[in-house]
């Protein structure tokens, strides 16, 4: 994630923090053992994204990528490349959260994780 | 086996393998997108699961799961077409045909729209009541053409019998023009199956191998039978006689194929075709097997396959008799067939009874056995002689009532003096084994007639050997010729008109003490004939 380039979600730019975010790509594939003890794959798909988010932010942030979490349809991700921007169909999963321990008085800090995977 | 690249051949043979798929379902165009992860699938075969057969007709079945929006209750009855393409090493994908396929089941699921589909063999499934004559390829075209499918075969010059006329009368049992083909396909030594472009073809069994698999193409988990599969002799219904008969090779040592009442065999030249037919389903040898491939595309059945190494045998041959192909999985072939050595063990006379077991009309209707004597027998006093040996079977297990009448005629007098009555013993002897029972009367000199009677339990398929012997003391019996009347009969007993090709032979040696130290080698003897 790039500062001058943050990643938008549905066309909105994501608040930037230092590192939240960690990309991984899967192949999705067949594997089976040879009767010889080779594997033998059969790809199905290769490169498919996942983006897993962790942010400690105010509750007026949280509350927004909660809403993002809890439409429940997909969302268009675009993340940039480093020079132009690369669009992907992506669903949130996995949402975690945690009020920040102290901050109550300040109507919440929150800490809270969530992943886009590819659809 | 489908025709591919060299291209694709090393393709589908590489550690990683990458599909495509493209398709229509009537207008309809869809993709590997628009299916079901491990819901495509297409199942076929060319025999059962535990034999190599000729003559099959099975239909092959698509199955899949499109996750795309096609319109409510249009789906049923449409035209599938399938590709699956291979990504190649130059990154282009070799696609090819994977059949035509119509939908006869249409779900809408949760998962999606659930299609089953059947290829153009099931197109054949109309009804068929005609008189036809003609050659085997003209019976076959006529099928296809009625049906409105094409023939993919250009001429039957390769398949047994082609060059024969054979007719069809409408009582012979063909519902369908599926059922005309399965015969048709019998008597030409084949299988038939809807091929990739839709078009029927009859395909023979053979011994050439299409395509190597070594141990590190083949899914671990595969399983080779220790023993190969081929067929040494055939048997066929004959309609008008209601009987069985049997063909054997020479060295009848394999299995035996039944052709059952095959209406194409039954008139003309009949021993010529069935001996043909004989001649295609002894020309293969295979080893049965299962084995799961990576999902290659391009196997047929009736592919033969060699599998050297590991659990497989370079010097055999395997041949798919069915397969199921899974889009991005795999495809599961196997083989089948029986173990000659487990079941002919049997001599050739066991097999031609078999088939005599199978006369349709001897089921649930009272048949016998009769035995009538065809020479004089005299039982010397001291003596022991058979005088009754019947052979028998059964289709199904039941009891039946021996009973014999014996005239016999009873010298109990030396030179005019009768010094007492004579003593008749009868043995009963099943299977060589002593049965516990010995009926016995005392005669006086004269004639006498007895009676005998005994329940038999059969056993289905087994050939009984039943043994009356009779032994005198006291007195000679002379019993003339004709003189035993006897009889088996019972419901579900086989009959026989003919000789059942047994002929029981006997010495009589005069008794003699044997050395003690005689017991210490083998016995041994010799026997001749002329």
């Amino acid at each position: 994630m790039i500062k001058d380039y943050p990643i938008k979600i549905n066309n909105t730019s994501i608040p930037w923090a230092d590192n939240p975010c960690t990309e991984s790509r899967e192949t999705i594939e067949n594997v089976n053992v040879s009767e010889a003890g080779t594997d033998i794959c059969q790809v199905e798909r290769l490169g498919k994204l996942t983006l897993s988010f962790n942010y400690q932010l105010p509750k007026n942030y949280k509350d927004t990528f909660y809403g993002y979490y809890s439409g429940g349809s997909t969302l268009t991700v675009e993340i940039h490349n480093g020079s132009t921007y690369d669009s992907y169909t992506m669903r949130m999963r996995n949402w975690k959260c945690q009020l920040v321990p102290g901050a109550e008085q300040t109507n919440g800090v929150y800490k809270f994780s969530f992943d886009l995977i590819e659809i | 086996m489908y025709s591919i690249s060299n291209n694709f051949k090393t393709a589908i043979k590489s550690p990683i393998i990458k599909y495509k798929l493209r398709g229509t379902i009537g207008s309809v165009a869809f993709d590997e997108d628009d299916v079901l992860k491990n819901s495509l699938s297409i199942t076929n075969q060319c025999s059962g699961n535990d034999d190599v057969a000729i003559g099959s007709v099975y239909v092959g079945e698509l199955n899949m799961t499109l996750l795309m929006d096609i319109n409510k209750y249009t789906v049923f009855g449409q035209e599938i077409s399938l590709e699956v393409g291979v990504k190649l090493a130059n990154s282009t994908y070799e696609y090819i045909p994977m059949g035509i396929f119509t939908v006869v089941e249409a779900d809408r699921t949760g998962s999606g729209l659930v299609i089953k589909a059947y290829d153009n063999m099931s197109k054949l499934d109309k009804s068929f009541s005609e008189q036809i004559t003609g050659t085997l390829y003209e019976m076959a075209d006529f099928a296809c053409t009625s049906c409105g499918v094409e023939l993919a075969n250009a001429n039957f010059n390769t398949f047994v019998n082609h060059s024969h006329n054979f007719s069809l009368y409408p009582d012979s049992d063909i519902e369908t023009f599926r059922d005309l083909l399965y015969w048709v396909a019998q008597t030409s030594g084949c299988y038939v199956t809807a091929n990739r472009l839709g078009k029927i073809e009859f395909r023979d069994y053979n011994m050439t191998v299409v395509d190597t698999l070594n141990p590190s193409h083949r899914f671990k988990g595969g399983k080779f039978a220790d023993y190969e599969t081929w067929y040494t002799g055939i048997s066929v219904v004959n309609m008008d006689e209601q009987t069985t008969s049997y063909y054997g090779l020479p060295q009848d040592d394999g299995l035996t194929y039944n052709l059952g009442s095959n209406p194409l065999l039954q008139y003309g030249n009949k021993q010529v075709y069935r001996e043909n037919v004989l001649s295609a389903i002894s020309s293969f040898v295979y080893v049965p097997f299962n084995v799961t491939l990576v999902g290659n595309p391009a196997y047929d059945l009736g592919d033969v396959l060699s599998f050297p190494d590991g659990l497989g045998d370079s010097s055999k041959k395997f041949c798919i008799t069915n397969y199921t192909w899974i889009y991005n999985s795999s495809v599961a072939i196997s083989g089948g067939g029986k173990n000659p050595k487990v079941l002919s063990v049997r001599s050739k006379t066991d097999k031609e009874i078999t088939a005599l077991a199978k006369n349709k009309s001897e089921k649930d209707v009272i048949q016998y056995y009769s035995f009538t004597n065809a020479a004089e027998i005299t039982v010397g006093d001291g003596n022991t002689e058979t005088i009754i040996d019947f052979r028998y079977t059964a289709v199904k297990r039941t009891v039946a009532v021996f009973l014999a009448e014996i005239l016999c005629d009873v010298e109990t007098t030396v030179d005019g003096i009768n010094y007492n009555d004579g003593v008749g013993r009868f043995y009963y002897y099943l299977n060589s084994l002593y049965i516990d029972r010995e009926p016995k009367e005392t005669w006086q000199d004269g004639e006498h007639i007895k009676h005998i009677l005994y329940y038999l339990v059969i056993e289905p398929g087994v050939l009984n050997h039943l043994e009356i012997k009779l032994k005198m003391t006291g007195g000679s019996a002379t019993i003339p010729l004709g003189g035993i009347k006897a009889c088996v009969y019972g419901q579900n007993l086989v009959a026989s008109d003919t000789w059942n090709g047994f002929m029981d032979l006997s010495d009589n040696a005069i008794p003699f003490i044997l050395p003690n130290y005689i017991f210490k080698n083998n016995l041994s003897d010799d026997v001749e004939t002329e």
